[in-house]
């Protein structure tokens, strides 16, 4: 059997492996894979449970959301300063976070790479070494354009809109096969179409004897005479699913790939950061806000992709701006007003478009300890990052215009709807980060990859610095925020640290 | 606390007939109970914490006293509504938010809205 469940073991529990990773997620999940495929015995632990796409394909957003998100949604970014409280969506399940986003996969930009080898002492980091990759990966994972058929009328339109004004937009390219066009991405695939890790890599995992335990805690890396030896933790079989008995893992190599928020916190009490004081530190989010637009036509954006045109045109202005679309639950958790007024605009639902836009941000965010098992996350937004807001909302509000909407909603607390001649008059620029509503799905960077142990967490290929043996194979070992959705360069670069790891175990 | 979350409930999905149906208020609030047990203890106590601010609050933005579920409804939704247009607005929208999230999934009210697309799944309306 390789899928077993640590929430239902009875007493405590010891394994040998070769190599012991701790998450299920695209860096976990990958780095299985190979090591598996490699020959080594691995073993994969995760915090969350296994539920089967059977499963999460009938649940209804907040079921899943219960079932498969971290904190069930409600994990956030503390803002200090001007900055807004973010809510941070992160998956805590056998599949990760890749079975809750959009699918949408972008290479990392070109200039992004080149920051990296200019500023981040990162010099390897260039386009023809990632490519062969890339190409693996993509191949792996069945990565496609989205056809203009699949289109959502609320994508559509404002396609129609930014193309007005000059700018239109471009096809997103989603790791799906077969998909229907459900929109239900975020909350679980109805059909199995979206390539998440659970249904692509570790499949491929198990098939060469991985075994993977769900609902198991992993409390702290071990070590013998400064080398990684394994990990301890605790099976969540108490009460209400609580820590209860313990557990080892024995093996000479140990991956963590818990998430920019957990695999700090892993870190930190394995003794890992004492000298670089860098882990916990440097988080980027991609702060996203969405703009929503009433047409008197119907637009029923639910159905379609729900993410398939984006725009890069503002890049170097910081800004992407990339399709979504809402569940009606959280498009009418967002309608300004209480009793008729929200119920009222509530039954508009079906007139109204969704889109947006992402910060590329300079960072500011730092992981805590904090009391229970999630951390205390504090974000201060850079000034300049600050300062692309209201420019954001007044882009996607004239693109809005111009596709012939008759108000939209902007991202500020207590607002309700904006014509535009209440537009040209808003001081948007004047609205406090506390102000905003603000979310994210892209935590990284609080492990930082880099050649200088001072200034990183981790080497080029994902070990420890300040542990030999010990890897950090994830999103938080990604140096700077990319301006695109990071699943394909999270995957790439695991495929690439477990590709060299594999090696290093044979030689 | 969950007297005062049904209160601003009551309130938050009210039209000039009234409150929703009780036991559509009964199958909300047990769906929230099972949000909360699942939810961390720092995103718990942040939607409690934010439940009784409000419930506080709020009546006072209305000139009211507190606590919110001792008003009558169209002062709630009064009272309610001023908090929401304040600076304080954040807190009414954190418990707005994920209220309205399993709210919108009955599928009665899905109907209410004229959602009836895939993403509509049948769920269990009875404990």
């Amino acid at each position: 059997m390789s899928f077993h469940d640590g929430g239902t073991h009875r007493g405590p529990l010891e394994l040998d492996a070769d190599v012991v990773i701790i998450g299920s997620g695209a860096g976990g999940a990958v780095t299985a894979a190979v090591l598996a495929e490699a020959g080594a015995r691995v073993v994969v632990l995760e915090e969350g449970r296994h539920v089967t796409p059977q499963e999460y394909g009938v649940m209804t957003p907040s079921q899943q959301m219960r079932a498969m998100w971290r904190d069930a949604g409600l994990t956030f970014a503390l803002g200090l300063g001007d900055s807004p409280v973010i809510n941070v969506m992160m998956g805590k399940c056998v599949g990760g976070s890749s079975a809750l986003t959009g699918g949408v996969c972008f290479r990392t930009p070109g200039w992004v790479l080149k920051a990296w080898r200019e500023e981040r002492g990162l010099p390897m980091f260039t386009e023809a070494h990632l490519e062969p990759y890339f190409a693996e990966m993509e191949r792996a994972i069945h990565v496609e354009e989205v056809p203009a058929s699949m289109r959502s009328r609320s994508s559509v339109l404002f396609d129609a809109g930014a193309t007005a004004l000059g700018h239109p937009l471009k096809p997103i390219h989603r790791n799906t096969k077969g998909c229907e066009g459900n929109s239900k991405c975020n909350f679980g695939c109805p059909k199995g179409a979206k390539q998440s890790v659970d249904l692509s890599w570790l499949p491929r995992a198990t098939a060469k004897g991985a075994q993977v335990w769900s609902r198991c805690l992993v409390d702290r890396v071990t070590h013998v005479d400064g080398r990684a030896s394994g990990v301890v933790g605790r099976l969540l079989n108490g009460d209400g699913h609580a820590p209860g008995t313990s557990f080892t893992v024995h093996a000479k190599q140990v991956v963590i790939a818990a998430g920019a928020y957990h695999s700090p916190l892993i870190a930190k009490a394995s003794g890992i950061g004492r000298a670089s004081k860098q882990v916990g530190r440097n988080l980027t989010l991609h702060p996203s806000f969405r703009i929503m637009a009433r047409f008197d036509e119907p637009v029923e954006g639910w159905k379609g992709a729900l993410q398939s045109l984006y725009s890069d045109d503002w890049e170097h202005d910081g800004i992407t701006l990339l399709g979504m679309f809402l569940p009606p639950g959280v498009l009418a958790a967002t309608m300004p007003g209480i009793g008729q007024a929200h119920v009222a605009r509530a039954q508009q639902l079906a007139h109204l478009g969704v889109f947006g836009g992402l910060i590329h941000d300079e960072g500011g965010g730092t992981v805590h300890r904090a009391p229970g098992r999630e951390p205390l996350v504090t974000y201060r937004m850079d000034k300049k990052d600050k300062a692309k807001v209201a420019p954001l909302m007044r882009l996607m509000a004239d693109i809005w215009f111009a596709a012939g909407a008759k108000e939209v909603f902007l991202p500020v607390l207590g607002l309700g709807g904006v014509t535009p001649d209440r537009l040209k008059s808003l001081p948007l620029e004047q609205v406090k980060g506390r102000d905003l509503e603000c979310g994210s799905q892209h935590p990284l960077g609080t492990c930082r990859m880099g050649t200088d142990q001072h200034s990183a967490v981790v080497d080029e290929w994902g070990e420890c610095f300040e542990l030999p043996g010990c890897f950090i194979i994830d999103g938080s070992v990604v140096p700077t925020s990319l301006g695109v959705n990071p699943q394909l360069t999270i995957m790439t670069m695991a495929l690439r640290s477990a590709r060299h790891l594999a090696e290093t175990r044979r030689q | 606390m969950l007297m005062h979350l049904r209160a601003f409930a009551e309130a938050l999905f009210s039209t000039p007939a009234g409150p929703p149906p009780a036991s559509r208020m009964d199958w909300l609030m047990r769906e929230m109970a099972d949000y909360l047990s699942v939810a961390g203890t720092l995103g718990r106590l942040s939607f409690v914490l934010s439940v009784y601010v409000v419930s506080f609050l709020a009546p006072l933005f209305g000139r009211h006293l507190p606590m919110l579920r001792s008003l009558e409804l169209q002062d709630r939704v009064e009272s309610l509504t001023k908090m929401e247009e304040s600076f304080l607005a954040a807190p009414v929208l954190a418990v707005k938010a994920f209220m309205s999230v399993v709210y919108y999934e009955h599928p009665e009210v899905q109907r209410e809205v004229g959602h009836v697309g895939p993403a509509t799944f049948p769920m269990r309306l009875e404990p």
